[in-house]
């Protein structure tokens, strides 16, 4: 039997209604979920150690009455010489970077007569600011022992300033006795690094 | 599983989780400073703390499609014009109908990088020893972000950052 132009129009409305219908069942259970991922990453400015200044004890006594002392702070040495030098470092990185330094807490000096040495245990004093009679000791154990602290810097910058003691053993300072004559020198490396 | 989730979103069966906390792919690590110049590269890998893994639970046969906007750098805005440094995002999947986050990672695969849009359908529960039951008849797939930062060049010090979009459609 022939359809009918009024029942085509009718299959055809009835088949769209179904398409829409079907849409609309797929979309009842559809959607998007969104998050952001955030990427970051802190980067500092590279590191520098610079030194400033060396270790001077300058002439000593061979035997002396206390300690040979070399305060970092600049002032109130004991038996030392008259002209000395303490020891000056200029660590600079980022802005408020936190800075682990290190250095060895006792050297062997060496002379340059002879195979005789010397003792010098380091004291190791530190300040945001380049002022040493303002620096504190660093590190846990003071002179001798000390060999390591964590230092923040401010404004970039962080000064060290090295004194310490010769005589004695590592560790355990004592007057000069009859020390043998000659230069004594040594190298003490320092090292700083991020934490 | 994990522990501690916040919901991004609970659209009709499906959801999508991130661990409660996360602050995003960071790579500052102490011991492994950053320094302009040094020319090194740092990975997060899948297997980092760091990652982000994206937790959807959804029932099995679900068909999703998860599109990652890629970035592939990230900038420090305090520059004029920004400096920048290279990003390249990583990811790994896993549907393998898992709901425990560890085994999952195990199992996951890494997605092409060069895509940004794939397609999956949410596997059936797999009644393994140690994987937990689903709740609600989801079952879970798990989308690990994760990448590699640098080298790092020659740029002004600071704070870098860039944002990733993901999507997961349903």
């Amino acid at each position: 039997m022939k359809k009918t132009l009024a029942t085509r129009i009718l299959l055809s409305l009835s088949l769209l209604t179904a398409i829409l219908v079907s849409q609309q069942l797929n979309a009842q259970n559809t959607g998007v979920i969104n998050t952001n991922l955030n990427v970051g990453a802190t980067v500092l400015a590279q590191l520098k150690l610079t030194n400033n200044a060396d270790v001077q004890f300058g002439n000593l006594s061979a035997t002396t009455p206390g300690h040979v002392f070399l305060s970092p702070t600049g002032s109130s040495h004991t038996n030392t010489g008259v002209s000395t030098s303490v020891g000056k470092f200029t660590v600079e990185g980022s802005t408020t970077g936190s800075v682990k330094v290190t250095w060895p807490a006792n050297i062997v000096l060496n002379s340059s007569v002879g195979g005789n040495t010397l003792i010098y245990n380091l004291q190791v004093n530190g300040n945001g600011s380049d002022l040493a009679s303002g620096s504190t000791i660093l590190g846990t154990g003071g002179l001798g022992v000390a060999s390591t602290a964590d230092i923040t810097l401010v404004a970039g910058k962080y000064y060290l300033y090295v004194g310490g003691k010769v005589g004695g053993t590592a560790g355990s300072p004592a007057n000069l006795n009859a020390q043998a004559t000659g230069v004594y020198s040594g190298i003490a490396n320092f090292r700083a690094e991020y934490n | 599983m994990l522990g501690n989730h916040s919901v991004i979103a609970q659209r009709g069966t499906v959801q999508a989780r991130v661990m409660n906390g996360y602050t995003g792919l960071i790579f500052n690590q102490i011991g492994a400073p950053i320094i302009s110049g040094n020319q090194q590269s740092y990975n997060i890998t899948i297997h980092d703390s760091r990652t982000l893994v994206l937790e959807i639970a959804a029932p099995a046969r679900t068909p999703l499609m998860i599109q990652i906007q890629p970035i592939t750098e990230i900038l420090n805005h305090t520059n004029s014009p920004p400096s920048s440094i290279p990003f390249a995002w990583e990811a790994a999947f896993c549907n393998e109908g898992l709901n425990d986050e560890r085994m999952a990672r195990n199992q996951a695969v890494p997605l092409d990088p060069n895509q940004n849009n794939f397609q999956f359908e949410m596997s059936d529960y797999q009644n393994l020893p140690g994987n937990p039951a689903p709740v609600e008849n989801r079952v879970k797939a798990f989308l690990y972000v994760y990448g590699r930062l640098g080298p790092i060049g020659p740029v002004t010090p600071g704070y870098f950052t860039n944002s990733m979009n993901i999507e997961v459609w349903y």
